[in-house]
């Protein structure tokens, strides 16, 4: 009898023990384009270190201070819209992005980013982070980064930083990003199982953009095609086309672009 | 001893050398392990200095390796940290050896990260829906007033008249920086505002026009919001704009704005002078008549019955409009403190019109057969003031208050010109209106998804007309021989309106929106026609008229949006209206009290991504209005008289329509189709007496009237071309009835179709080209028939020689298949140039109808007659403009 209250006891023990998963880093991403749009990101840093997941949170857009009224966001949607799974054995990304009103899923080699150290430090809530630079698809970005905290793996494509990163901006003047580090959350178990992407259809990263770069260039091309139906008003130029989309976008320029 | 010298500086210098690219070359190598032996990958191993200063990092790769390469000969400090095991700091001396191999081996540590909070994270919340467009980026310097860019902004179209809309929704206003000045009547602005000093133009969807509304009403409407550069704020700045005709008659334009928008006040002046045709102000009747979100008593005005305005050949206004307009109007905004707003808008309206045509109609009505010739000249002169104080108060964040009032004082003064047949005449119109109207409207949200909205409205309207004519042509009406005629009219109009509204947004999505209210409105009308004989008034009987109308309408209305999905929504609706109408004619008083309830059914459907289906069922009954009540002939135009409906009645229609939309804006194929059905079991017709000198009309019940109408439209863009091509389709059938004549009742059916399709290039280059041609077929048929088809075909080319200089040239022709004889078909082209000298100062120069064609000829149709009208139009006219922007 002794020996069987044992057996429970050692059952319900094990059964308590719970394997923790996943890390859980919130970022507050920024993109200054046309107007400020704010979203807030979740990283998930896998423990066994075979891959992490970034999330992107829903928008909200901020405009200037003076109109208190107008704030701005995008349709709900239930679903997250960008999604990036990096595989740490691999160096791929598998992505869902939505834009243009449908989901694509494609797959991308990341390259190692090179981070360089300077001699810059700062402090964030008592936390010593030092600044590190880098170059990546055609945008300069600085980090800083907390050298005692061994992560490596950032937001959205930022790979082999020298630590866990509090700041990341992108040194651009009109159209630039930031994002800045949250909160940091305890290892938990998470339901990892709709980001499963075998069964969707994927493409290739090089058509993706394609389609993109045409889809631009036609609808400035419909635009001026489509205004005005009506009588008495032409085109008479659009300079739209020479503000190339690729300006407000992350990523500005590929691999095989170079 | 020099050669030695020299030799162990060599020796120096080299082992230096040797040593600095010994130094150089040292790296360290190593593996991480665990206790288990397994290689551990993604382990940060940073390498630091005697100063503790990081000079390189990595991270081990899936074999636990890391390799540092090109070091100095110095002692490093290696730290290796990984998450879940403890952190080790072991030291590297280089001095001695150039490669160092390490083995580390790490222990596992039990806690991991904690849980940190670097910031607060704030919640997300969700407004309007937007999508903002940079100016720079579709504007390129040519436009010249805010019409013009917004025609350029993807899915904004602005129609002939100024009305701007996004897809077919009509926007609700033109903001700038968030403050409205003219609601429903922004042609004011469109028109008139310049372009420079904007930043962006947003176009903001799902629009609520009270604040309090957004999230709780289902919202299809469409607001634009201008923004300005920083420089162009808390500065006067603004433009002006002046032309003269060259080598022509006196064509000149004058315009002119001056704008200051700061935090505390906003100020927009503007002056529009021309004689070009220009319709400077766009339908001012909507400033002065309603509200954007309807309010009880918007649209409520007192009758007129005269008017001389003849009808205008369809053709732009800067052919036809013989005017010469003066414009003023002087707009502010105060924001006398962060909860209270004060707007007053003022503006003056002086306008001269001269209208020329002549006509000659043939009538027949299958027994009677007559035919007139008129050759006609009127001039107008209009003055019109107008001005509106509107007050807004926020009590807090959940209620406001807004009052508002309006007045508006208007005189006509028409003289008109007259050869009929063989006679000449010369006819005098003089129409004053005196337009008062004050509201308040109240609205509070209980909660966050409630909402209260009460209003109060007192309206107070005169429209005095007095008309003469001074030749008789009505013997075969009156029996005598008068000299002249002359006719009075005013209506005295007085509304008073109440209305609650509530909305209560569940929590399910469905929308359940109720209202009751009270519209109360008395009407005087006294209308006095005389024969003037021998110099004396004669009035004949059964021609004047002494009413007062009575009308207190008390309804309720209830409609639940029902939102089964994301996709489909259900709108069942009633209406509830108890009438009390009592009619007072001389002495005599009749009353009605009828209960009338209308049911309504609408859906909205998004199939998917590209499918959208809509459409709406609805039965409305009808009363009559005042306006066809009156028991005696009113004299309502030159030589036509009309009665009123003896009686009270009411009528119901069925009306349905659907409308399906195919694509999203910027896709290549798009297309949209719209069917509508009405029928009428009861209806008024006429009864009509028609001879060559006069006719009489009374109204008639009727039964059974239908009429449908459908269009589609369809576009899809050429990529290699680069060029949109937009097919078109309509059409509509009735089948009514009438009496002309002492006829037997005419079964009629009327047939309009129209077809046609537009080319549009959008080419980056020298040259655009946007051509087109639409077709109209026109049908009666009673117990003949007669038709007509018309085409009007059009080629506009632009160019752009450089970034500075830019022209347009514009072909027209009309066809008109009706036409018997003579010319049947009329072409007109206009060209204009542009040349931006710098970024003050811009010059143009045009040439308006440079065939100078001086007569259109038009040709149309009713179940009665036959029509061909010729109109003057305004001759070729060459014009130098120069504008300049100041500040």
């Amino acid at each position: 009898m002794f020996k069987i209250i044992y057996i429970v006891l050692l059952c319900s023990f094990v059964s308590h023990a719970q394997k923790k998963e996943a890390i859980k880093l919130t970022y507050k991403a920024t993109n200054y384009l046309d107007i400020t749009a704010i979203s807030y990101d979740d990283l998930y840093l896998f423990t066994d270190k075979s891959k992490s997941f970034y999330i992107k949170g829903k928008f909200s857009y901020n405009r200037r201070k003076n109109s208190p009224d107008a704030i701005y966001s995008l349709p709900n949607s239930k679903e997250a819209n960008y999604i990036y799974i990096t595989e740490n054995q691999n160096f791929k990304i598998k992505s869902k992005i939505k834009r243009l009103d449908n989901f694509y899923y494609f797959e991308e080699t990341i390259p190692i980013q090179n981070w360089k150290l300077s001699d810059e430090f700062k402090t964030i809530k008592e936390v010593k982070l030092q600044k590190a630079t880098t170059t990546f698809r055609g945008r300069n970005y600085t980090a800083w980064c907390d050298l005692n905290t061994p992560i490596s793996q950032g937001p959205w494509k930022f790979n082999n930083l020298p630590g866990l990163a509090y700041e990341i901006n992108d040194d651009a003047q009109d159209f630039h990003f930031e994002w800045q580090l949250i909160k940091i959350a305890e290892p938990k178990e998470y339901n990892f199982t709709t980001y499963d992407f075998s069964k969707e259809k994927t493409i290739n990263q090089q058509d993706y953009i394609k389609k993109l770069d045409e889809y631009y260039k036609d609808t400035v091309d419909i635009s001026s095609t489509r205004l005005l139906e009506e009588l008495d008003v032409e085109i008479l130029d659009t300079t739209y086309q020479k503000i190339d989309y690729r300006k407000r976008e992350l990523e500005k320029k590929y691999e095989w672009e170079e | 001893m020099g050669r030695i010298k020299h030799l162990i500086k060599i020796v120096i210098v080299a082992a230096v050398l040797l040593l600095g690219k010994a130094a150089v070359a040292q790296s360290i190598q190593g593996v991480v392990k665990n206790q288990e032996a397994t290689a551990l990958d993604n382990v940060s191993v940073i390498v630091k200095n005697s100063d503790n200063k990081t000079i390189t990092y990595a991270f081990t790769k899936n074999n636990g390796s890391f390799t540092f390469e090109n070091l100095e000969k110095q002692i490093y400090t290696l730290q290796i940290n990984t998450l879940g095991y403890e952190k080790q700091i072991l030291t590297v001396d280089l001095t001695q050896e150039s490669n160092k191999k390490i083995e580390v081996v790490l222990t596992v540590k039990e806690e991991l990260l904690e849980e940190i909070i670097i910031e607060h994270v704030a919640p997300i919340r969700e407004k309007n829906d937007t999508i903002v467009f940079n100016v720079k980026a579709f504007a390129d310097g040519t436009e010249n007033v805010v019409e013009d860019l917004l025609k350029k902004i993807p899915g904004v179209q602005v129609s002939e008249n100024g009305t701007v809309k996004v897809g077919n929704q009509e926007i609700e206003k033109i903001m700038i920086e968030g403050d409205d000045f003219f609601e429903k009547g922004y042609k004011l602005l469109s028109k008139n505002m310049p372009v420079r000093p904007l930043k962006t133009v947003e176009l903001l969807k799902n629009y609520s026009n009270n604040k309090h509304l957004k999230g709780i009403e289902n919202s299809d409407k469409v607001a634009l919001n201008l923004t300005l550069e920083d420089d162009a704020k808390r500065e006067w700045f603004g433009n002006v704009d002046a032309g003269y005709g060259v080598v022509s008659e006196n064509r000149y334009t004058v315009r002119g704005n001056l704008m200051n928008f700061s935090k505390k006040s906003k100020y927009y002046f503007l002056t529009n002078l021309n004689n070009l045709g220009e319709d400077a102000t766009g339908d001012i009747g909507h400033l002065i008549r309603s509200s954007n979100d309807y309010v009880v008593g918007d649209n409520q005005s007192s009758n007129k019955y005269l008017s001389l305005a003849p009808s205008t050949a369809s053709l732009r206004d800067n052919r036809t409009n013989f005017n010469n307009a003066e414009l003023l109007s002087l707009n502010s905004i105060f924001t006398l403190n962060p909860n209270t707003k004060l707007k007053a808008i003022a503006f003056l309206n002086a306008n001269e019109q001269n209208y020329f045509r002549d006509s000659f109609d043939s009538f027949s009505d299958g027994n009677t057969q007559f035919e007139n010739t008129e050759n006609y000249k009127m001039r107008q002169k209009q003055f019109s003031v107008f001005g509106k104080l509107d007050l807004t108060h926020d009590f807090s964040k959940k209620a406001t208050l807004e009052v508002s009032t309006r007045y508006n004082y208007n005189t006509n003064k028409d003289a008109s010109n007259i050869d009929f047949n063989a006679e000449n005449l010369e006819e005098r119109l003089k129409t004053n209106t005196n337009y008062f109207d004050t509201k308040a409207v109240y609205t509070v949200k209980p909660t966050d998804k409630k909402v209260w909205i009460l209003a109060g409205r007192f309206i107070s309207e005169e429209t005095p007309q007095n008309y003469g004519v001074n030749q008789f042509v009505y013997q075969d009406l009156f029996n005598t021989n008068a000299q002249a005629v002359k006719q009075t009219s005013n209506d005295k109009m007085n509304f008073v309106g109440f209305e609650a509204k509530f909305l209560d947004r569940r929590p399910n999505g469905h929308l359940l929106e109720f209202n009751l209210g009270s519209e109360f409105r008395h009407d005087n009308l006294n209308t006095h026609f005389a024969l003037i004989e021998n110099n004396s008034e004669v009035f004949p009987e059964d021609f004047q008229n002494q009413m007062k109308f009575q009308n207190n309408n008390l309804y309720a209305n209830l409609s639940y949006a029902y939102q089964f999905s994301e996709a489909f929504r259900l709108v069942p609706n009633i209406k509830l209206n108890y009438f009390n109408q009592e009619l007072t004619s001389y002495n005599d008083t009749k009353k009605y009290n009828p209960i009338l309830i209308n049911p309504g059914l609408g859906f909205n459907w998004d199939i998917n991504r590209k499918n959208k289906l809509q459409g709406s069922y609805s039965f409305n009954w009808q009363t009559n209005d005042f306006m066809n009540m009156n028991p005696n002939y009113i004299h309502t135009g030159f030589r036509s008289f009309s009665l009123g409906y003896a009686d009270f009645t009411k009528f119901a229609n069925h009306n349905a329509n659907l409308g399906y939309t195919y694509g999203n804006w910027s896709d290549r194929f798009l297309a949209s189709a719209f069917v509508g059905y009405s029928f009428a079991d009861s209806y008024f017709s006429s009864k009509s007496d028609l001879t060559q000198n006069y006719s009489l009309s009374e109204p008639i019940v009727l039964n059974d009237r239908d009429m449908i109408f459908y269009n589609a439209t369809i576009d899809y863009y050429f990529k290699f071309m680069k060029t949109n091509l937009k097919l078109n389709f309509g059409g509509n059938t009735s089948h009514f009835q009438n009496y002309v004549n002492d006829s037997d009742i005419r079964n009629i059916t009327s047939n309009g179709i129209d077809y046609g399709f537009e080319l549009r290039s959008g080419f980056n280059g020298l040259f655009n080209y946007h051509v087109g041609s639409k077709w109209n077929y026109s049908e009666f048929k009673t117990n003949y028939k007669v038709d007509y088809t018309n085409n009007r075909s059009f080629v506009n080319l632009t160019f752009r020689f450089s970034k500075k200089l830019f022209a347009t040239l514009r072909n027209e022709r009309y066809y008109f298949g009706g036409l018997s004889e003579g010319k049947k078909d009329f072409y007109f082209s206009d060209f204009n140039i542009n040349y931006n000298m710098n970024d003050k100062i811009q010059f143009e120069f045009m040439v308006n109808n440079i065939f100078n064609n001086d007569t259109f000829t038009s040709y149309s149709i009713t179940d009665i007659s036959v029509s061909q009208t010729n109109y003057k139009l305004i001759s070729r006219y060459a014009l130098l403009k120069i504008s300049y922007r100041f500040k």
